[in-house]
């Protein structure tokens, strides 16, 4: 399990098998712009379903993409949902 | 025979599937929390990703460990109907007690919580060429 945080120092973890799933299915998502999203974001938004669940994004002039990390946040926990390359329409 | 992927994750509530090997892709939102994965190459759709499924259904939450499943399109848990292009993937033998539709022709089936399968309209945008072929193959249905 890796512990990251976010801009406010709130502690966030990413457990091995979202890590699993996120290297795997989405390989495009580096570890690094993981940390990027979450600390030099240049969006945020809620899940209009469930407030505690938030996405950040961090702009990419160079490939026109945003990358994204998901963020559920509990009472006394937070961890990474999902990473992934989106595109805006 | 090509698979599908099912990523199912209860305590964040999300669910993402996608058809055949997992190539660089990026995400498009088409409506609300609701993400299909495109190729960066081809540009076609190959899956989808779904937030906040359950609270969609009015169901509650359940705790569990995300599950990673690998099915094979043309296998007993799946059923495609070329003459509809429709496509049905089976995960548990528990009868749906709620059924969730997405604009995009996406239906979730869940029972208490638990995901139970999954619908697909349109599935023939999802798949290669040659895929679809093995599909009607396997269903019997003249291409």
């Amino acid at each position: 399990m890796l512990e990251l945080s976010d801009r406010t120092g709130s502690s966030i973890r990413l457990s091995a098998e979202r890590w699993s799933h996120i290297s795997r299915k989405h390989p495009d998502v580096a570890i690094e712009d993981i940390r990027d999203a979450l600390l030099l974001l240049s969006g945020v938004r809620l899940d209009s379903f469930d407030r505690d669940t938030k996405r950040f994004s961090k702009f990419r002039k160079e490939t026109k993409r945003n990358k994204v990390v998901v963020v559920k946040y509990l009472k006394d926990d937070a961890f990474i949902v999902t990473a992934y390359i989106e595109r805006r329409p | 025979m090509t698979t599908i992927t099912i990523w199912d994750d209860p305590e964040s509530d999300y669910v993402e599937f996608h058809v055949g090997k997992a190539t660089p892709a990026h995400m498009e939102e088409v409506e609300p929390d609701i993400f299909e994965r495109h190729d960066e190459k081809t540009e076609q759709v190959r899956g989808c990703g779904i937030f906040s499924i359950r609270k969609r259904a009015n169901v509650p939450g359940i705790v569990g460990k995300p599950v990673e499943r690998q099915i094979d399109l043309g296998g007993e848990l799946c059923n495609y109907d070329g003459r509809r292009d429709v496509f049905h993937v089976r995960l548990s033998e528990s009868r749906p007690s709620k059924t969730v539709t997405l604009m995009n022709g996406i239906s979730v089936e869940l029972s208490g919580g638990a995901l139970t399968g999954i619908w697909i309209e349109r599935m023939s945008r999802m798949l290669t060429r040659n895929e679809r072929r093995q599909l009607l193959l396997a269903e019997e249905i003249p291409a």
